[in-house]
């Protein structure tokens, strides 16, 4: 005999890990099928993202980044799997879902004979928001974007770099929960890339929007994200912290020892043991220390046996790997 | 961050529409009116839309009707006793015809631009983005063409009546248009007409690459129903007008049904 309340509780139990996590895959498959071939995008990814993160999801092309952001925002459907944003799956609320979302897409997206002005009343339109909230809204964004005095010039005779900006209002001026961010810096020039990049980082961090970020950029996803996730011909390579993901890619910590006195050959030699502790020199007067295990308990030690050995350590610092070192490992090079 | 094991679920509900969907009227004319400031600032619309109306509402009937008049004795004619016949016949015959085409090639001007266009200018995915349903969507551009149209042919209507029956005045002192067979050919049978060039021209611009593909196969679609409506409106009126207006009232329906149901994002974020 099964009880009514048992399963209204399985229900609830279901529905409130959905709704911890503001976007939940499971098990997505999206093919795109016509008369020569059928091609597979995604292949039975799975993702978990929670509020106020800031999600990097890094590959490179093709790797079917572009296509989980249209699936999540409602404009694919899965072929398999499913895919919650909000608690609600994307089949049954895309209009929904939608009206919760920004998307900033790889193209600006804006029309480029109307004005700045002009998109972002006409975008922000849809949104059931108050016409006095939206203007204020509006020229809110324009000041803290730098682009009121550009807001009557119409699209087509701004840079790219300003485009891309107006294209980051266009996507916050409904005051979306989610912001879906697709190759944010592409083609811009670095000092616009640098300034887009304090733009997400506010948003994430002052805002507490939670971003998904597509990018190949690994040193913005390095300096941004709290999570990232490597996509390759359609399927998670990894998914982690950066620093979790380094932990786990990367079996030795490294350590640079500098000292104020050259030091000899010798001195590598006989801190290494059997312990899972490496060393060689990398310069006159810097030693790199490899360790396999935990750093708290050995470095301390090794430190009191090079001062023992008459070496002045003017310097100890963990060398971390880039997420640079993180890609490279899992894509075998490629860039 | 752990990842789920579960097996893959198929949900079932791939592409189905799962209720009659509401139309938020107000939504929809927002982007119609987005539409209509695009079309402002792209003469390759905004030609066929000024030229079309003068050449047709305007130069011809003068050209027809208004020339011959200088001189009344030449119209005369065993076919046309008095000069008002020869008015009513080439009111009838060659400028009322004139009054299908007019919205025809304005709806297929702005309806072939609607989806094609927004693929050249890379702007599909935001609109596509926008918290609206695919009907809202296909309807919202199926508004965009046919309100300017069919406003542009009223308009032109009533200059060419006015101008006519200036013209005529002389020899039939009364107004002499509109009469009940302009009422219902502008009221009925060209809003009929209309959004069956709109359905195909928007349907082929959601299928076409660009603007220029989508106006030869909507224009070539258009050219054949055309001919064969124009050729029967020649010498006998009013029968053809009724049945083309059933036949094409059918075909609509049908479209109209149809149409925004098969209408998928999907379909167009694929060809991108």
């Amino acid at each position: 005999m099964s009880f009514p309340c048992t399963t209204r509780f399985r229900r609830l139990v279901a529905g409130r890990s959905i709704l911890d996590d503001i976007i939940e895959i499971r098990n997505l498959v999206k093919v795109f099928s016509s008369k020569k071939s059928n091609v597979v995008a995604l292949n039975e990814i799975n993702l978990k993202i929670k509020k106020g993160t800031i999600f990097s999801f890094l590959g490179p092309n093709g790797a079917g980044k572009t296509t989980t952001v249209r699936l999540l925002s409602c404009l694919l459907k899965p072929t398999a799997g499913e895919a919650y944003v909000f608690g609600k799956n994307v089949l049954d609320d895309p209009v929904g879902i939608r009206s919760r979302i920004g998307v900033l897409t790889e193209n600006h997206g804006m029309y480029e004979r109307m004005t700045v002005k002009e998109n972002l009343d006409f975008f922000s339109s849809f949104y059931g928001i108050d016409k006095v909230a939206i203007a204020s809204r509006i020229s809110e964004l324009l000041s803290a974007f730098n682009l009121t005095d550009r807001a009557d010039d119409k699209v087509g005779t701004l840079s790219k770099g300003l485009k891309q900006r107006a294209a980051l209002i266009k996507t916050l001026v409904h005051d979306p929960e989610l912001v879906f961010l697709d190759e944010p810096t592409a083609g811009l020039d670095p000092k616009a890339s640098v300034e887009f990049r304090d733009y997400i980082q506010l948003l994430g961090k002052q805002y507490h929007k939670t971003i998904f970020m597509c990018t190949h950029n690994l040193v913005e996803a390095q300096k941004l994200s709290d999570l990232v996730a490597i996509i390759d011909k359609g399927s998670i390579k990894k998914i982690g912290p950066p620093a979790e993901l380094e932990k786990q890619l990367f079996e030795a910590v490294t350590f640079k020892v500098v000292s104020a006195r050259p030091m000899s050959g010798d001195i590598a030699l006989s801190i290494a043991d059997n312990e899972g502790v490496k060393a060689s020199l990398a310069g006159p007067n810097e030693l790199t220390v490899f360790l396999s295990k935990p750093e708290e308990e050995i470095m301390p030690r090794i430190v009191r046996k090079l001062v023992h050995l008459g070496v002045p350590v003017v310097e100890v610092a963990r060398q971390s790997h880039s997420l640079e070192d993180i890609y490279l490992k899992l894509m075998g090079g490629e860039v | 961050m752990a990842q789920t094991e579960e097996k893959p679920l198929d949900t079932g509900r791939k592409g189905r529409k799962l209720r009659p969907e509401k139309i938020r009227l107000g939504l929809l004319l927002k982007v119609s009116r987005k539409d209509w400031r695009e079309i402002r600032g792209n003469k390759q619309i905004m030609l066929p839309m000024i030229v079309v109306p003068v050449v047709f509402a305007i130069v011809y009937p003068i050209l027809m009707i208004g020339a011959p008049l200088s001189d009344p004795a030449s119209v005369i004619s065993p076919s046309f006793p008095t000069v008002f016949s020869y008015i009513a016949f080439m009111t009838s015959s060659v400028v009322k015809p004139l009054f299908v085409l007019i919205p025809l090639l304005i709806t297929m001007a702005i309806a072939s631009d609607s989806w094609a266009g927004e693929k050249e200018r890379k702007t599909a995915e935001s609109i596509f983005l926008l918290p609206l349903s695919d009907t809202e969507l296909f309807t919202a551009k199926v508004l965009s063409s046919f309100i300017p149209g069919m406003l542009v042919t009223w308009a032109c209507a009533a200059g060419t009546m006015t101008l006519i029956d200036v013209m005529a005045f002389p020899f039939y002192p009364a107004i002499y248009l509109p009469d009940w067979s302009w009422i219902f050919m502008l009221f009925v049978f060209t809003p009929i007409m209309s959004f069956f060039t709109i359905y195909i021209n928007v349907w082929v611009s959601y299928r076409a690459r660009d603007t220029k593909s989508a106006q030869q196969i909507g224009g070539s679609v258009i050219v054949v129903v055309l001919g064969v409506m124009v050729s029967s409106f020649l010498g006998v009126i009013d029968p053809v007008l009724y049945t083309l207006t059933a036949v094409f009232a059918a075909v609509d329906f049908i479209l109209f049904y149809f149409a925004p149901r098969v209408f998928s994002r999907e379909t167009m974020i694929a060809r991108f």
